[in-house]
């Protein structure tokens, strides 16, 4: 019997090499086979709040965006309604992208409430929704992508109390009245700043636009002497009351706290118009909403919220090498 | 199916030579196809990575070669323009009137200085499309641009960069600073490479200002990209402060939403650094000229783009070779093993009882031997055979001819004649003497078929026939048995004393006038038994006793002598037989040598 389980021994090694090979060519094999699919060449459509030009911000966004697409060799297209507030242009744009039969639509939705129907369109036509900057109040978006617009208002708070001292009172000028990113800003400015609502003076929107606020702030300036800071809930809504400090003459009077940078911007913090940004972080913004809509795409899981950045940047460290990186897209060739 | 299964079971049947050959074989051979497949493998996989780190290396060395020449030329640019005697003259100029009100004439010559130098550097700046602007700055902060159109920013604080403290204090340096953002034009903010130089008074040689050259990345993203490091590799070009100077995707790393290894690539010490985490290859090349490191980033898997196919490859010979080596080994054990198989079966044959089969097995080895001494030993065991057979018959031929001798017509009418003659006489005590002698004569011959019987049957039977010899010859015959009662257990062939001692009678005792007496003897001399038969009658001459166990076909004569001579050698062995002592006058004496054996039971008594 001895020689009986020799020769079962015998016999339990030679399957084992059998295995072993076997093992190893299919194990180095499986290294190989590419762990994503060399992408079918999905189509997004993305749907800005408003044209790059002149706003520098969905400029950026979009930067973001076409460098994930090359990355992850996607067609991006991008369309946007001339206006911010202009939500039935907004819509009627999403119902072009649907006709489309795009893989995704990215949305920066110019109302919380107002876009929510057409949203249901989308996704009762299967395709993947996901927003950008500005959410939607629908739960069928699958991801949502952009700064944490409440910790934003934190930061304004925080830099308006370093501005001027608790008993002098602000001025709020905001985007869109509706618009979620202005509401959250707010929410977070108001609650967080010494005095709470008591310190806002006054609260006006300019519908997105530079002129609005221009003209609304020198109204508000005017009507408010007591004003000692100004905050600009975004870039237009900021550029204006820039403008409208230095059209009344009133600079280093009346301080700005001002959200995102645009190069008009940077040039008034320069002359000093404006004493400290917060900025956003709209690059990732653009790049992480395609990246994530491929993830999604490619059948993986994400997170329902995924939050970008925003930084505190004072007229002193502009030039910070750090903050440069952040505040000046690199792009090689103009 | 089962068929298969049946004859596989067969070939690796443990109990046979045959199988655990073609398992031994196939397992040793899987065992060194699996190494050498295995180390050829990762031989391979060694080789076209060293022969792609080679080449990424050799790639990043041109590169830098480019680059190197790329920053050469604006080097030499930036001279031609700090030479120029329009732009010295404008930087003396706002040397010489600092501080100075600045009277008509002075303006218009400064007017005209500012147009002749921009004027000369736009000329340069035209002339490639990677200068995004070139400018002069006093010590004073005067600026003279390029662009006649562009305005200067009034607040840009160019003067805490190096680019501008720089050359201020080194004014044979030219200064290549790294990425940064130029803020020094109204409304632009580009990241660009700044080139600067110190601009120095014709006269004097002093430091008079600073001339900036700005280039955008369209040259050394064109050099990098040209590279080609398969599908997902890049090159990157870093300097000694861990800046990075160029990168494929410099915005995702300044967004911070990847990362790239700088400080290690500047520590590292070998040609390449592998991340295994990514499963890339960093290589570096650094160049002396501009302190930038150029480093490739290859993919593994993509750089060994034919790993599949050299996987396929070798898993293929693997399996082809392992295929081959089992139908060999399948081949060369049945050649091993066939040999035995035959000689198995040949075995089996002769197991049998048949001893004509012959190996047929022609091979000069080991199993041909085996084979041809097996052919000897069955023809011997043959031959030894067929005389066993021969030897036996013979014995019983004897057997019944002594039978024969005994029962001879002649002896038998002379008794019955020497019966009738008594009766007639009236004798009729010798009549059943004779009667009773000669029914045990023939009793004590006819025994129950053994070839042995005891001493004493052979005794009684001897006795027998002298008691019916005496009672012919009469006066002239006279006998004595003389056997130790001990010896007559002992076994002896049947029908041996019979022919002697009726030699004796005829030949010895009848012939001689006086008669004669005939004495039977035994004793035993170790393991011999020694029957001894004398007759003091004629003897015989020398002659005679030579011829007496030549057989004579015409005579029956002698022939009982011969028979009972071969009848012990053919049972005991040429070492026993019988031995004639004889001269004439003076009797024979013959001795039956045999060896002493036992009987069983001695119930014939």
């Amino acid at each position: 019997m001895m020689f009986k389980r020799r020769y079962f021994l015998l016999l339990a090694a030679l399957f084992f090499c059998f295995g072993a090979l076997l093992f190893f060519f299919v194990h180095e094999g499986r290294l190989l086979l590419p762990e994503e699919e060399p992408a079918a060449r999905y189509n997004i459509q993305v749907i800005f709040k408003a044209l790059a030009n002149p706003p520098d911000f969905w400029r950026v966004v979009e930067q973001g965006v076409q460098s994930a697409a090359a990355e992850y060799g996607v067609n991006c297209e991008v369309t946007a309604p001339p206006m911010e507030k202009d939500v039935d242009r907004q819509i009627e744009l999403v119902r072009e992208a649907i006709a489309k039969h795009p893989d995704a639509i990215i949305l920066a939705a110019s109302d919380y409430e107002r876009m929510v129907p057409v949203c249901k369109e989308v996704t009762d036509a299967g395709i993947l929704l996901v927003t950008v900057d500005s959410d939607v109040n629908y739960d069928g978006r699958r991801c949502f992508v952009g700064t944490d617009n409440v910790a934003m208002g934190r930061k304004l708070a925080e830099l308006v109390d370093e501005a001027v001292p608790p008993e002098q009172k602000i001025g709020v000028m905001g985007h869109v009245e509706g618009a979620r990113t202005a509401v959250e800003r707010r929410d977070g400015l108001v609650d967080n700043v010494a005095g709470g609502m008591e310190r806002v003076a006054a609260l006006d929107y300019c519908d997105g636009s530079e002129i609005v606020s221009r003209q609304r702030t020198k109204e508000m300036l005017i009507a408010h002497p007591e004003i000692c800071c100004m905050v600009g809930l975004n870039e237009s809504s900021a550029l204006g009351v820039a403008n409208a400090i230095r059209d009344l003459g009133l600079e280093g009077k009346v301080g700005l706290i001002a959200c995102d940078s645009s190069e008009k911007q940077i040039q008034f913090m320069e002359q000093g118009t404006i004493q400290a940004f917060v900025i956003q972080n709209p690059f990732n913004m653009g790049y992480l909403s395609v990246s994530n809509t491929v993830s999604i795409l490619q059948g993986r899981t994400v997170p329902e919220v995924v939050n970008t950045d925003s930084v505190i940047i004072k007229k002193e460290d502009l030039y910070k090498k750090e903050n440069q990186k952040l505040m000046f897209p690199f792009t090689s060739v103009e | 199916m089962r068929k298969v299964w049946k004859k596989l079971r067969k070939a690796l049947n443990p109990y046979s030579v045959r199988g655990t050959m073609i398992l031994s074989f196939m397992l040793l051979i899987s065992i060194i196809v699996l190494l050498v497949s295995l180390v050829s493998y990762y031989y391979t996989m060694n080789d076209i990575e060293s022969i792609s780190i080679n080449y990424t290396v050799r790639l990043l060395g041109e590169i830098n070669a480019s680059i190197d020449s790329y920053i050469d030329n604006m080097k030499s640019m930036a001279k031609v323009v700090v030479e120029n005697k329009d732009v010295r003259d404008v930087m003396a100029f706002y040397n010489r009137h600092h501080d100075k009100r600045l009277s008509y004439i002075e303006e218009k010559e400064l007017e005209r200085l500012r147009a002749n130098a921009a004027a000369h550097m736009n000329i340069v700046a035209n002339t490639r499309s990677d200068i995004t602007n070139i400018a002069v700055i006093s010590k004073y902060r005067d600026v003279v641009l390029s662009d006649v159109e562009k305005e200067v920013n009034e607040n840009s604080e160019f003067n805490v960069t190096d680019w501008y403290l720089k050359p201020m204090s080194y004014k044979d340096e030219i200064v290549v600073s790294p990425s940064h953002v130029q803020n020094l034009v109204s409304g632009e903010y580009k990241w660009v490479i700044s080139i600067s130089k110190s601009v120095l008074d014709p006269e004097t040689g002093e430091v008079t200002g600073v001339m900036v050259i700005d280039l955008n990345y369209r040259s050394i993203e064109a050099i990098c990209e040209n590279a080609q490091l398969g599908k997902n590799g890049y090159i990157y070009l870093i300097d000694r402060h861990k800046n990075i100077i160029y990168h494929p995707q410099q915005q995702l790393l300044y967004s911070g939403i990847k990362s790239e290894l700088v400080e290690e690539i500047l520590k590292m010490r070998d040609t390449y650094l592998r991340d295994d985490v990514n499963n890339r290859i960093y290589t570096r090349n650094y160049s002396e000229l501009t302190g930038w490191s150029a480093v490739g980033v290859v993919n593994v898997d993509e750089l060994i783009k034919d790993k599949s196919s050299i996987i396929d490859f070798y898993f293929r010979l693997a399996g082809i070779s392992i295929l081959f080596a089992m139908t060999f080994a399948v081949l060369i054990s049945t050649t091993i093993t066939n040999p035995i198989k035959m000689l198995e079966n040949t075995m089996h044959e002769v197991e049998v009882g048949n001893f004509d089969v012959r190996s047929e097995i022609e091979l000069n080895n080991e199993i041909g031997h085996l084979s041809k001494t097996f052919n000897v030993m069955i023809s011997r065991i043959k031959d030894l055979m067929e005389k066993t057979v021969r030897d036996e018959e013979e014995k019983r031929r004897s057997e019944i001819r002594a039978l024969q001798a005994q029962i001879n017509p002649h002896f038998l009418y002379n008794t019955l004649d020497t019966i009738i003659w008594m009766s007639a006489g009236g004798k009729n005590d010798e009549v059943v003497e004779v009667t009773s002698a000669l029914a045990r004569l023939f009793r004590t011959s006819i025994s129950k078929g053994e070839n042995l019987v005891t001493l004493l049957n052979e005794v009684e039977n001897i006795k027998s026939y002298l008691t019916i010899q005496k009672m012919r010859y009469e006066d002239k015959l006279s006998w004595r048995v003389d056997v130790p009662p001990g010896l007559l257990g002992l076994m002896t062939p049947k029908l041996i004393l019979q022919p002697i001692v009726e030699n004796a009678v005829y030949h010895g005792v009848k012939m001689s006038q006086a008669g004669g007496e005939i004495a039977i003897s035994a004793r035993t001399e170790g393991e011999r038994l020694t029957i001894t038969i004398a007759d003091s009658g004629v003897g015989m001459t020398a002659e005679q006793l030579e011829q007496l166990f030549v057989p004579r076909p015409d005579t029956d004569r002698g022939i009982g002598v011969i028979n009972v001579n071969n009848r012990i050698r053919l049972c005991f062995g040429e070492e026993y037989g019988l031995h004639y002592f004889s001269a004439p006058g003076e009797g024979t004496r013959v001795e039956i040598w045999l060896p002493v054996i036992e009987g069983g039971d001695e119930d014939d008594v």
